[in-house]
């Protein structure tokens, strides 16, 4: 059976971390994805402002992540996949902001990645296309930026996806960076083919795919095994809510409004063998702190249906 | 490109008299009809004769209907209308089946054989993008690819043998779809005939007159494509639901919104038109839109110089240009154009005015523009 895990953000307690890595492998999940976002905030990043935690010497960084990656091996828990800070290009933020995000915490990040064993880390691709006038001109930017990380990523073993993304406007949340499956699998494949290493694949998030409508099956397909990770989530279509699959419906015959079937369908069709990975911290939140465990048990119950239906 | 209106709303299938006239009254000389939308009282025969007579009734009162939208289930009877009545386009929706696979094959048979009745007629059918229902949740549908729809007009016509069949482009469905609207455009290019205009709600495919709710559409997004691709093919106004809410007695002047909206979209989507018709040209304003205007059009349209009312502003250089004061206007060339770069736009019309410039004054606007700035740096 496939392995299931969960984000780390609001489950790990920074104070607390072998009773927190315990308690995730009590409830029955077995991977992590390792939330190195919630060091660098993003609402903070938006209005110009960062902390000083990745003005930290790689080393320091190095010896402030051991303790959970002591504490996740204790635990039984594999550190699957990362989630790198974001956004990684503020438009219209000052230089000396993008530059930092740039060269200081994208790289940190893929050596923290490096030192927790962790082989997949989740990169946002920049949501400039309103600036700059397409996609195709937003991509290039991204991918000199990917381009400018490659030979770390490669260097270290690790594998950098990219997610697909919504942007907003108005009040309404629309296509952003990586929506379109048939491009992403050809830069994919173009860029690793130059870099001669699988630097590139993809993270699915079925919260935003959900939000834009995709057609999951036909997504999940094209890409085939590029795809790398999950960030599996629900929402009721129109916000980005984070919340546990199945909840969410929109008539009263109360059938789900998300896609699962063909969520499952697609990684059934390329054979998907990584991580069932839940990104719902925000589940956390609105459910009393006495039910968290049995939150965090149906969490991995549904995953554990997702696998049972790919087996 | 034509501006239509889609009678949706407007137009009563049975009475459509009132309706015909407020259409006219809001300048409107031409007109989409759908056989969509007029609930299951109908049968399939009244239906086809109501929007036969509709459709002959707008022609009797000088109004083309060069465009007719169906379901495929009355695809036959609207061929048979619109060859009475010489419209241009029938739009089809593309219908699914009861298993995935066969969609493709399902509606290219059927296609097939409605291109064959309209190939020797001037005559061209559209397919149009459509959503799926997930649980009252609606996503993307048949066509909502823009890739697929390209590829199936592409292989429809390559089928048929001529160029029967095209594509017309729903923005409300795009919309509903969260589809990138200028990434939609660039794979259909010249496929593209017919676009159908209306704002929505996110959940339901209301057709809703655009700015009178909260803007849920990327007309930035819309608008580039538009240009990107040359499109001059029908643009249709859809307020189906607008003109539906609001009393009868205020329908009329919902329409004639409508109409304006329309034109405006217009006139922002040809905003290049406007600045190719002089050959001469200076800015009103030296703030952020003339920044804009040098960032975007500054090389192919450069202006002579700027002008603004601050006074202590005169002789300074803006944006690669010199700001001069608004009397400078008074010693023009008469052929020079004035663009108005501020958002004052009729106060600075009658200030001209006022002055006694004569020269031609036309607005600009930055809302839609091809870029934007984002950080030198990083351009």
């Amino acid at each position: 059976m496939l392995k299931i895990g969960v984000q780390t953000k609001h489950v790990i307690d920074e104070e607390n971390l072998e009773a927190s890595y315990s308690r995730l492998a009590r409830c029955g999940f077995r991977a992590v994805d390792f939330s190195l976002n919630s060091y660098l905030i993003n609402r903070d990043l938006y209005l110009s402002k960062k902390n000083d935690f990745f003005d930290r010497s790689e080393k320091e960084l190095a010896e402030y992540f051991k303790r959970h990656k002591n504490a996740a091996k204790m635990a039984g828990i594999d550190i699957y996949q990362m989630h790198m800070p974001y956004p990684l290009m503020i438009p219209g933020g000052k230089n000396e902001i993008n530059d930092y995000l740039r060269k200081i915490v994208a790289v940190k990040s893929l050596g923290v990645c490096a030192e927790l064993d962790c082989k997949y880390i989740v990169i946002h691709g920049f949501k400039l296309a309103s600036y700059v006038g397409s996609e195709e001109k937003e991509w290039s930017l991204t991918e000199n930026f990917l381009l400018e990380l490659a030979p770390i990523a490669k260097e270290l073993g690790i594998t950098m996806c990219v997610e697909n993304l919504y942007s907003n406007v108005g009040n309404h949340l629309g296509e952003g960076p990586c929506c379109n499956a048939k491009k992403a699998a050809e830069r994919i494949d173009r860029i690793n083919s130059e870099i001669g290493a699988e630097v590139l694949g993809f993270c699915f998030d079925t919260g935003h795919a959900n939000i834009v409508g995709f057609d999951m099956e036909d997504f999940i397909t094209t890409l085939g095994n590029r795809l790398k990770v999950l960030h599996i989530h629900d929402n009721d279509g129109i916000r980005d809510l984070h919340q546990i699959p199945f909840v969410f419906t929109r008539t009263r015959e109360n059938k789900p409004s998300t896609d699962w079937d063909g969520f499952i369908n697609g990684l059934k069709r390329i054979g998907y063998s990584g991580v069932l990975n839940f990104e719902t911290a925000p589940v956390l939140d609105s459910f009393p702190k006495e039910l968290h465990d049995d939150v965090l048990h149906l969490i991995v119950e549904c995953g554990k249906y997702f696998a049972g239906r790919l087996e | 490109m034509k501006l239509l209106c889609s009678s949706g709303g407007i137009c009563d299938i049975r009475y459509p008299g009132q309706g015909i006239n407020d259409i006219k009254r809001a300048g409107f000389d031409a007109v989409a009809n759908s056989f969509n939308g007029w609930g299951d009282h109908l049968s399939a025969k009244d239906l086809s004769s109501h929007i036969r007579n509709m459709s002959v009734a707008f022609n009797k009162n000088g109004i083309d209907v060069p465009v007719l939208y169906t379901s495929h289930l009355y695809a036959d009877e609207c061929v048979r209308i619109a060859t009475e009545i010489n419209a241009e386009y029938i739009v089809v929706e593309p219908f699914c089946s009861d298993n995935r696979q066969n969609d493709w094959k399902n509606n290219r048979e059927f296609f097939i054989n409605i291109g064959r009745k309209v190939l020797e007629r001037k005559m061209n059918i559209l397919l149009v993008n459509q959503c799926r229902d997930i649980h009252g949740h609606l996503v993307r549908g048949l066509c909502s690819d823009p890739d697929d729809a390209a590829y199936w007009v592409d292989e429809l016509n390559q089928a048929i043998g001529a160029d029967v069949f095209g594509f017309c482009m729903d923005i409300g469905t795009c919309n509903i779809c969260g589809n990138d609207m200028h990434e939609f455009l660039q794979a259909l290019g010249k496929r593209l005939k017919v676009v159908i205009i209306s704002e929505c709600d996110r959940v339901s495919q209301k057709k809703i007159l655009p700015f009178v709710s909260p803007v849920n559409t990327n007309y930035l997004s819309l608008f580039r494509g538009l240009r990107e691709i040359g499109f001059d093919g029908y643009f249709i106004m859809d307020m189906t639901d607008s003109a539906k809410a609001i009393s009868a007695i205020l329908r009329p002047d919902i329409v004639t919104m409508g109409r304006k909206i329309g034109e405006y979209f217009v006139w922002q989507i040809r905003i290049e038109n406007t600045l190719r018709k002089y050959t001469k040209r200076v800015l009103f304003g030296a703030g952020n839109m003339c920044r804009n205007y040098m960032k975007c059009y500054g090389e192919l349209y450069p202006p002579l110089f700027t002008c603004d009312n601050n006074s202590s502003r005169w002789g300074e250089q803006f944006a690669g240009l010199e700001i001069k004061p608004p009397d400078a206007l008074k010693d023009l060339p008469t052929d020079c154009v004035i663009y108005i770069c501020n958002t004052y736009y009729r106060e600075i019309e009658k200030q001209l005015k006022d002055m006694g410039v004569t020269n031609p004054v036309e607005y600009f606007n930055d809302e839609y523009l091809p870029v934007l700035s984002v950080s030198n740096h990083w351009e």
